[in-house]
């Protein structure tokens, strides 16, 4: 109904291209995470990296279904690393360089990380400050034709790889939301230092990095937009790095359901299939109903986005809803494997624990609440 | 330069195929998809036209109104005309007609360059290319591993594999066909603008019937299934009495 032929051709060619250069690697890039100038430099020669931006800078000038398109089709990678990755790269570090960067930031970088010359990176997260934004103390200062950076950033996704970041700092000392700029910053300046590759639970394919800033001079030009407005900014483009997230759960989700319905109709347990069960085969039912929601849901938000309408609400509910529901699904497929679920060999275990940054990530649960509280006005 | 590749529709291998006894020919569930080798010819000719200056490379499929998916695959990737010579009958055409088709049309167009499949993955018959090249009288050389083609000279070298992975090195006048042997290239992904373009894109679609009519030279009689060689035994008793039977066997077929 939503997808018409030229959708599936180009699904068919993105499922191509995850089959042959992406699945057969992911055991061994959860060991050493994912080459991303390789990768991304093959995906941005087939255009899967600008699918929506504009075709002076090497995008495809298509719109949010052809996005939900590809974002759909990352869903069934191997492991939600790679797919986090390639997401940082389209929706979360490059939507406020289209919006509001220069001529000169769109040229240069927008249009690396749309080639796949250039890799991208979200720098938001602190030490000291996760879910409260507005807390963070990496500072800005401006000196003649640059800003003086300071500080530290955590948690950030490509950061071992990136050749830039997306950055947000603090420009000033006033009170309220006007007082942060959103950069961009190369990372072979001097004085920007990777700390270590963090070590993590899940999303193992996925490289995660602290990252470190000693009096880097970022060019004043590197600055995107008002130098007063990066939160606002910034609260835009996490609608963007939210929505990126739902179509891969919903499809996500339904592999895990479809590899644990193969896995029950081989395994005999009291002399009969364990898809035989009824409770098995009802708690299956039941994750694909609720899965349908979630699915339904990312389609009205895309449409609502077609329409130009506000979408905080929903897309704040809809990234509450995916994180809560991989969890339930990846840990009840789980355990229907039984033993042989808990072994790393298995893919629903990588499933398992990789589902779980989906509640932490790109705004915690509790902090989706908060907003959806505060739109309803209560 | 001109360059024809010509691509056929088979089906795709993970799909189920059986003898249709009543119609003398096979019932297929399952997709389609386009023929390996050709996807290795195709290839070969995009990167033949990134190296030099090309007019046109032509995708031509000689089949049922289907295998349009395919010929909009070889638009997908990248080629620049898309031609469809239209059969009707679902049974068994010979290699020698398709061919007959394909050099009718190929006569007028005069390619300096047409690229086949080294065999088509259905029918492995590996005749529709030589037999192209002999009716339009162009020097040919088949599972083709490297190819080389100078612009000024109008000449073409080429590289086709022997026996124990040696080569036999040629050089041909243009116009020349070739059929590519597997492995000479990466066959690339299509790029999003070129799914773009070939949705809207015009394909070339002419009737088999007005075409020159082949003479069918060979006449199918029937599609078998191969005898099976050997059968599987399924030993009987519990488990002392099957391990002892096992051993008779293999001391029987001195194995051990
Ligand atoms: C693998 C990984 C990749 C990441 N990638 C990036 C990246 O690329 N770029 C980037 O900038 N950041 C990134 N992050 C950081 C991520 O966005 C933060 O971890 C997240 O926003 C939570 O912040 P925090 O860790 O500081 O948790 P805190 O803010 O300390 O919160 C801890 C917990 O407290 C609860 N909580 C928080 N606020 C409230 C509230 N208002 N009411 C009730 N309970 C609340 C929640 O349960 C929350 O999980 C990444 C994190 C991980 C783990």
């Amino acid at each position: 109904m939503y997808f018409n032929e030229t959708h599936i051709a180009f699904r068919d060619s993105i499922k191509r291209f995850i089959d042959k250069e992406i699945n057969p690697h992911m055991d061994e890039w959860e060991e050493t995470v994912a080459p991303l100038h390789d990768l991304f430099k093959k995906m941005g020669d087939l255009g899967f990296l600008g699918v929506r931006y504009d075709p002076k800078y090497g995008g495809q000038g298509l719109d949010y279904w052809f996005e939900t398109v590809l974002l759909e089709e990352i869903g069934h990678i191997h492991g939600m690393g790679v797919a986090t990755a390639i997401a940082v790269q389209t929706n979360m570090a490059t939507p406020a360089i289209a919006a509001f960067g220069s001529e000169y930031l769109k040229e240069t970088y927008l249009m690396g990380a749309i080639a796949g010359d250039m890799v991208a990176a979200i720098a938001v997260t602190e030490p000291d400050a996760g879910s409260d934004v507005f807390a963070i103390k990496t500072r800005a200062v401006k000196e003649g034709d640059h800003y003086v950076l300071n500080g530290s950033k955590t948690y950030i996704t490509n950061g071992t790889q990136a050749d830039f970041l997306t950055l947000l700092a603090r420009t000033s000392d006033d009170k309220g939301y006007h007082s942060f700029g959103l950069f961009v910053v190369p990372t072979d300046l001097r004085g920007f230092h990777v700390n270590k590759k963090l070590d993590k639970l899940g999303l193992r394919s996925s490289d995660t990095a602290e990252l470190f800033f000693d009096n880097v001079k970022v060019p004043a030009k590197n600055l995107i937009g008002d130098e007063r407005e990066g939160f606002i900014y910034q609260m835009q483009q996490f609608q963007h790095e939210r929505f990126a997230i739902l179509p891969g759960t919903h499809v996500a989700i339904r592999d895990m359901v479809d590899m644990t319905v193969d896995y029950l109709r081989q395994r005999v347990v009291f002399g009969k299939p364990l898809i035989t069960k009824q409770v098995l085969r009802h708690r299956l039912a039941d994750y694909l109903m609720k899965n349908e929601c979630l699915k339904q849901l990312t389609y009205h938000i895309v449409r609502m986005k077609m329409e130009g309408l506000d979408v905080t609400r929903e897309i704040s509910m809809g990234k509450l809803y995916a994180g809560q529901l991989i969890s339930e699904v990846a840990s009840g497929c789980l355990q229907m494997f039984g033993g042989i679920g808990f072994m790393t060999e298995t893919l629903i275990s990588r499933y398992f624990r990789d589902a779980r940054i989906m509640s932490i990530g790109a705004g915690a649960d509790e902090v989706m609440s908060e907003i959806i509280a505060r739109v309803e006005g209560f | 330069m001109r360059i024809l590749v010509c691509i056929k529709q088979v089906p795709d291998s993970e799909g189920f195929i059986t003898i249709n006894e009543s119609n003398g020919w096979i019932d297929f569930e399952g997709s389609y998809r386009m023929n390996r080798f050709d996807e290795f010819a195709l290839e070969e000719a995009l990167r033949i036209g990134e190296k030099m200056p090309v007019d046109s490379i032509d995708a031509l499929s000689v089949g049922l109104p289907r295998a349009e998916s395919t010929i909009r695959k070889a638009l997908e990737m990248g080629a620049s005309r898309g031609i469809h010579i239209i059969t009707e009958e679902s049974s068994d055409m010979s290699a020698f007609e398709t061919a007959s088709l394909i050099a009718s049309f190929a006569r007028e167009e005069r390619y300096d360059l047409i690229l086949a499949g080294v065999m088509a993955e259905d029918d492995m018959q590996s005749q529709v290319g030589p037999m192209i090249a002999e009716m339009l009288g162009y020097p040919s050389a088949s599972s083709v591993i490297y190819e080389e083609i100078d612009p000024e000279r109008r000449t073409l070298f080429a590289e086709r594999e022997i026996e124990a992975g040696k080569r036999e090195c040629l050089e041909m006048k243009l116009p020349v066909l070739l059929t590519i042997q597997s492995g000479i290239n990466r066959p690339r992904y299509p790029a999003l603008s070129n799914v773009l373009r070939a949705r809207n894109q015009e394909i070339t679609t002419i009737p088999s019937q007005s075409l020159q009519k082949p003479v069918k030279r060979e006449r199918m009689v029937a599609l078998r299934y191969p005898e099976a060689l050997s059968k599987g035994i399924v030993l009987e008793g519990n488990e002392g009495e099957k391990a002892g039977s096992l051993l008779q066997i293999l001391h029987e077929k001195s194995i051990i």
